[in-house]
Parts: C-alpha cells; structure tokens; sequence
C-alpha cells in the first residue's frame, strides 16, 4: 500500500462521519425547504421557492432579523469592550490573574436555560433582587422582561454576564502571547500607553478579535435557551430571534419546509458575512505589513 | 455380612429420613397470569407525573404478568415524538398520555375504547368520568377515544376573607351601588372589584394599612400561554351558543363583536393587575396571588383550591385568616340571562394505539390505573403526583374528605362549576391556532397593536390560512366531531 493510500484509508473514516452527519443533513434540508413538509401529513410534494417565499414576505421573518441584528451588534461591541478592558486589567495585575481569572470564567460554565431561569427570578418586578437595590437607591422599579422595550435588555445583560468572560479569556490568551520586542522599542522611541494601545496592541491582536468576532456571531445566532425561558419571544414579539422563530415553524407548527427555508435564508447571509469579515481584517494586516 | 447389613440399614435410614426432612414442600401450582411475559409500552409525561405508572409497575407484572414499560418525555416533546412513531406505523408504544386537542392528528392511530367498555360492563368507570371531562377529552365522533388520565381544569379564586370584612362591604356598596358579589358572577363585576380593591401599600385594607401594594386582579399573561386567560372570557362573551368557528362554514368567530369585547376587558384588567404580570407564567402567578397575598382575584389550575390552607394572610396587621375562595369562571349577562363556562384543559388523556401488538393487554393496563378504587384515588389525592380529579368517585371520596379536613369545599365548587364544561379546540393544527391567537393576544396587551379589534382581524385571516392549509371541509369535519 503506497502512502497515499494509507492516507486516504486513515482519512476515510472521518470523511464518512462528517457526510453521514454534516453534508448529508445539509443536502436533505435543501430538499425539505423546497417542499411542502408537514410531518403531520404523509405527502410531501415539491413546491419550489414557495417556502422561502412565504417567508420572505412574513413580516414576522423581518422582526425576528431585526431583534437578532439588535442583539449581535450590541453583543459584539459590548463583549469586545468589557472582555478587552478586564483582560487588559488582568494582563497587567499577575497575581491578581491567578485568583480572580477562574472566578471570572464561572458564568460561563453555566447552562443557557438556568440562566433563563434565574433571569425570571432575579428580574421579575415586584420580588426580584435587581428592582430591590434600585429602590434601595431611590429609583423606580423597571418592567424587565415583562415590559416590550426592556425585554431585549434584560437578555442582553444575561448573555453578557454570560459571555464575556469568554472573550476577555481569549483576548487575555492572545494579549499574553504578544511578542514583547515591539512594547521595548516603543518604550525606548518614548511612545505614550496610548499610543502603544492604538498602535502596536490592537493591530496585533487582529487575528484574536477575527476569531472572537466569528465564534461569538456563529453562538449569538444560535439565541434560543434563554430566550426560550425568559420570555418566548415575548412580550408580543419584542423578543422574538431567528432560532427562536425557525424553531417555533418547526417544532411547534411542524411546518419543516418553512423551517429549513428560514434556516438556509439565515446561513446564506452569514456566511458572505463571515467571510467579508475576514478578507477586511486580512486586508487590514496586509496593509500593516506593507507599510 | 452381618456388619456389611447393618451398615446398609443405617444408610437406608439416614436417606430415607433426609427425604422426608430435607425435601421442600412441593409448591402450589401458581394460577396463569392472563399476559405472562407481554410488554406493554406506555410513553408518559416525564417527572412526578409519571410516578403512578412506576408506582403500579410491580403490581400490574403481579397480577396480570404484564411487564410495563414506562418511556418518560418531556411535555414538550410528546407531540413531536408519539406523531412521529404513530406516522410510521412502528408499534413501539401500546398506550400513549396526551393532550387530547391532538387527537385530530391522532384518531387514525388510536383504538376506540367502546367494544372494550360493552364487553366488560364499563369496567374502566366511564360513567364516573364527569360529563364535563369525557365531553371535552374522551368523546370524539361520538366515539370513546380516551380516558382521563389528569382533570385539568380552571376555577376563579379570590380573597374571600377580605369579601367579608364588614367595612368593605359597605364602602363597595356606598361607591358602586350594589352588594358586594361573593362570589363575582359576571366579568363586570370582576372590573368593578378589581378597581375598587386596587390600592397603594399605605392604604387602608380591611380598615388596616397595606404594607404592600395591593392588586384587583392579575392574569398568567406571559406570552405562550396567555391565550387560555383569553379563552375564558371568549366563551362567555359569545354566548350563549358560543363558537370557535361557524360549524356550517368554518368562518373563524374569533373576530366577533363579543371576542372584541372579551379582549378590551383583558386589557381593561391589566390596569389593576401587578407590573410584570406580562412576564407571569403559573410560578409567577401562584407565588404573587396565592403565596404572597397581594391579588384579590384571579383564575387558575386547581392547585389553589387543593392547597386552600396554605393561603397567604392579607398584607395588613392583624390580619384576618386567610380564607380561599372558589368560584365558576365569571360568566356574562345576555338578554337577562347569566351564562358561567368553566373551561376544561384538553389535557391529559391515555389512549391505545391501534398499531399495538398487545392491546388487550393495554386495556387491562388502562383499567387498573384508572378504573375507580383506592389505588387511582390514592394518586389523585397525592398533589405531589400532579394527577387531578375527574371522576364522580374522586370528588365524593370520604377517604379524602377525612384526611383532608375542609377540602370539601374546593370539591364540591370545582364539581358544580363543572356542570358547564366547555372544551378547548380540538381540531387538526391546534397548537397553532391557540400560537396565533397567543402571539397577537401578546402584543395586544403589550401595546404593539393599538385596538383588540386589529388584533382579532389578524388572528381570524391566519385562522383562515390555516384551515386552507389542513382544508376547510376537513376542518370541518373534525370540528363537528368535536362536539359530538
């Protein structure tokens, strides 16, 4: 057997693995999404674009993208902020690293649906914590997830307890791995903390904010537990995500067709998304480099 | 040779001795279990509500040799897995726990129970079953299809304690002109109580001082379920032949002027409800009205009226003792005439599935749970199980009325309100008629859409929508069944 061949032998089980459970699927969706697929019903006939159609001019469709494109933006840039100013933080107190790091990771070991449920203890409006210390300081209790326009906060501010301590332990990681020569000679040339900031730390990490940018798009498009728990998309619609509203197409009217119509018209976007992010963060350091 | 007999003998003795001392009784020959060695599968709701299926198993392998095999799903899931495996026909299960508005998507796969019920002289107590229950679970086409596993209901309860302090009788007297309703009987009354009780912590109540906020009346309005606290005025706001649809036609009536009118006194009621009752599911609203003391009125499961003496006292000083009142839903006054429905949970119901390979077997199984007798009240009075009552002999139980001093009343209430039963939709696609009508009843109440009329157009076009999807003589068809 040449080593060719037993390269492809020791590859083919993977490769089967990944067609059974990735392209596969991936192939049946598209066949369902051009379908009428109702399991309740035993004829599945084809319909063409109907699905997408359907779902293209579902106003509902329209709101859920809207409260997702909401929440990834404001997720991003929070996450980024706050996980970048205590890895900062961090970065410069080692001893400090050691003992408030594990700490700060615990949120994240937590699973999305007890979150979604301690979101309805600790925020709910008459007896919850939050309202407590607020009026302790003399304000007005809020309406949380109860109320149509701080339902959407009050997810927000789950997940960002959630996830940023994900992305300050990446940016921590990354920050710790940056070479040091580049710090010694802006030191030595008399650049500010600023301007080292600006100029030598953010360019360097572009890599590490590519792949937190991407890791975190990809979950927060995936918004359902807490969502699910907290509010099902309500108050009204206030809340009502992509995940959630393909989900409730097909798992709760069965209507497997639409569902997987909604899931590709989702996938598409972002994926062009992704990689438009990326070749702009390549260009961006091949432009460095060239200078 | 004289040695060699002796010891012959002697062994002779000792064996024939050990045969009669050591040999074991010869055992009674066991009677023939009727179904030695048959499986039977039941898929049940998952967690405390399956314990009477485990607790039984031991005792049905006893008796019958059935083996009983119990498969836990999350409520969530049991639609989605039991059509599943109805759909491709596997036989895995023998009998099935549902919620019974699925069975226009079951009845093609599930044995009607009627030849079983003739052949054993109704063995099983259909005739204990409450007319209200079978109407609105077991019956379908006429046909016995099920049989009530859960006695999921709804019932009014409110602060009867404070209903008869003496001072705020008075006072509601004085401002509304009219004796204070003890029970309330009509959604109007409702209004006028709730705003009349309505109070700021400080105020008095019961001529004392509230230490808390004090509310009319609060909903289990958060999105999802919302739609049922909408389903109990719709009914009485449609009578008195009230419809979810036209049954000649299958026009939606839930655009009606009396649905309109229903939806505005939802809305009306939000104004002396709790803030955040937008976000109540059933833990929110039994801790703030029942286990917190701070609503006056509002209608649940029968939770409540089975834990009648865990009331929390009013939020006053020296309050008086907690005394829970049950009631009928209210109900409208039309043409003079006062018209009370108490709605019937759809859920939940046991059935065998036709594609089960033992279902005389399964019947035997559905008997010993459920047919009347100590073991199937035993569970009903367990409220830990989950498990409610739905039957003449649960309700009249001397057992329960013993162990439970005062449970009486929430037993005789919940037995009268049930003379007027009314189901829930139990057509093709239910889940998502009850979807829609929840999403908009939502946002209605949310303030996303500005008039309950908007909203019960936009329910009635999807309602439209989907009876073209499933088919509108289809539809049609499993409507009228509904009612049969």
């Amino acid at each position: 057997m040449t080593a060719r061949q037993r390269a492809s032998l020791l590859v083919f089980p993977t490769i089967l693995v990944l067609a059974l459970i990735v392209i596969f699927p991936m192939i049946f969706s598209i066949s369902v999404s051009l379908r009428g697929y109702d399991i309740r019903i035993q004829e599945h006939p084809f319909t063409g674009f109907k699905n997408f159609i359907a779902i293209l001019t579902n106003r509902d469709f329209y709101n859920a993208c809207l409260i997702t494109g909401i929440m990834m933006a404001a997720e991003l840039v929070f996450e980024l902020g706050l996980g970048l100013l205590v890895a900062l933080m961090l970065m410069n107190l080692p001893a400090a690293r050691k003992v408030f790091q594990p700490i700060l990771l615990i949120p994240m070991m937590v699973m999305p649906v007890v979150i979604g449920y301690l979101g309805r203890l600790v925020f709910e409006v008459r007896s919850g914590p939050v309202n407590y210390f607020l009026n302790l300081l003399g304000r007005e209790s809020l309406g949380w997830h109860a109320s149509p326009d701080l339902a959407l906060v009050t997810i927000l501010i789950l997940r960002l307890w959630q996830w940023t301590p994900f992305v300050m332990a990446v940016l921590l990681a990354g920050l710790l791995s940056l070479p040091l020569e580049p710090y010694d000679s802006a030191q030595v040339d008399g650049a500010t903390s600023r301007q080292i900031f600006f100029y030598i730390t953010l360019p360097a990490l572009k890599p590490v904010v590519t792949l937190v940018v991407i890791m975190r798009a990809l979950e927060i498009l995936q918004t359902f537990d807490i969502t699910y728990i907290l509010t099902l998309g309500g108050p009204g619609d206030s809340t009502m995500t992509m995940s959630l509203y393909t989900y409730l197409l097909g798992f709760r009217y069965w209507d497997v067709g639409q569902a997987s119509a909604s899931a590709w018209l989702i996938m598409v976007p972002l994926s062009l998304l992704v990689t438009w992010f990326v070749r702009f963060m390549e260009k961006g350091e091949r432009g460095a480099e060239t200078k | 040779m004289k040695k060699i007999l002796v010891i012959l003998g002697c062994l002779f003795l000792i064996l024939s001795l050990s045969v009669f001392i050591g040999c074991p009784k010869a055992a009674p020959k066991e009677a023939a279990k009727p179904f030695q060695g048959v499986t039977v599968s039941v898929v049940a709701h998952g967690g405390h509500h399956a314990t009477p299926w485990h607790s039984e198993a031991a005792n049905i392998e006893a008796k019958y040799g059935i083996k009983l095999n119990v498969i836990e799903v999350t409520a969530d899931e049991l639609y989605s897995k039991e059509v599943l495996e109805l759909n491709n026909r596997t036989g895995a299960y023998d009998i099935i726990q549902y919620n019974s508005a699925w069975i226009g998507d079951y009845e093609q796969y599930i044995q009607p129970l009627d030849d079983y019920v003739a052949k054993d002289n109704d063995a099983i107590g259909f005739a204990d079953i409450l007319p209200a229950f079978n109407k609105a679970q077991n019956l379908w086409g006429g046909q016995k299809m099920s049989v009530t596993l859960d006695g999921d209901t709804f019932l009014l309860y409110y602060r009867k304690d404070l209903f008869q302090d003496a001072g705020e009788k008075a006072a509601f007297k004085a401002k509304l002109g009219y004796e204070l309703p003890d029970p309330p009987q009509t959604w109007k009354q409702v209004v006028d109580l709730a705003k009349f009780f309505t109070r700021k912590k400080g105020a008095k109540l019961a001529g004392k001082a509230l230490s808390k906020d004090f509310y009319g009346y609060a909903d289990q309005a958060k999105r999802g379920r919302v739609y049922y606290w909408y389903i109990f005025r719709f009914v009485p706001f449609n009578a008195p032949t009230p419809h979810y649809f036209d049954p000649a036609t299958m026009k939606p009536n839930i655009n009606s002027a009396g649905a309109v009118a229903a939806l505005d006194n939802m809305k009306t009621l939000l104004k002396y409800s709790p803030p955040g009752v937008l976000s109540w599911e059933w833990d929110e609203l039994y801790a703030g009205a029942f286990k917190d003391g701070t609503v006056c009125m509002w209608i649940h499961w029968t939770d409540e009226g089975r834990g009648f003496n865990q009331l929390a006292p009013l939020p006053i000083d020296n309050p008086p003792q907690p005394v829970l009142g049950i009631s009928a839903s209210p109900g409208v006054e039309v043409g003079g005439k006062l018209y009370r429905y108490t709605i019937v949970d759809s859920a939940w119901v046991a059935s065998i599935c036709k594609d089960s390979k033992n279902k005389d077997a399964a019947y035997t199984v559905l008997k010993h749970m459920f047919a009347p007798g100590p073991s199937n009240v035993g569970y009903i009075m367990d409220a830990a199980v989950g498990w409610d009552p739905s039957r003449l002999s649960h309700f009249n139980s001397q057992e329960w009325r013993q162990k439970v001093p005062g449970i009486e009343n929430y037993l005789n209430l919940e037995l009268k309100a049930l003379e007027s039963g009314y189901p829930m939709l139990k057509i093709p696609g239910a889940f998502e008629y009850n979807d829609v009508l929840d999403l908009n009843v939502s946002k209605f109440l949310a303030g996303e859409i500005p008039s309950a009329k908007a909203t019960l157009d936009a329910v009635a076009t999807r309602w439209n929508e989907l009876n073209q999807k499933f088919g509108v003589e289809k539809q049609k068809g499993f409507y009228n069944k509904m009612w049969q």
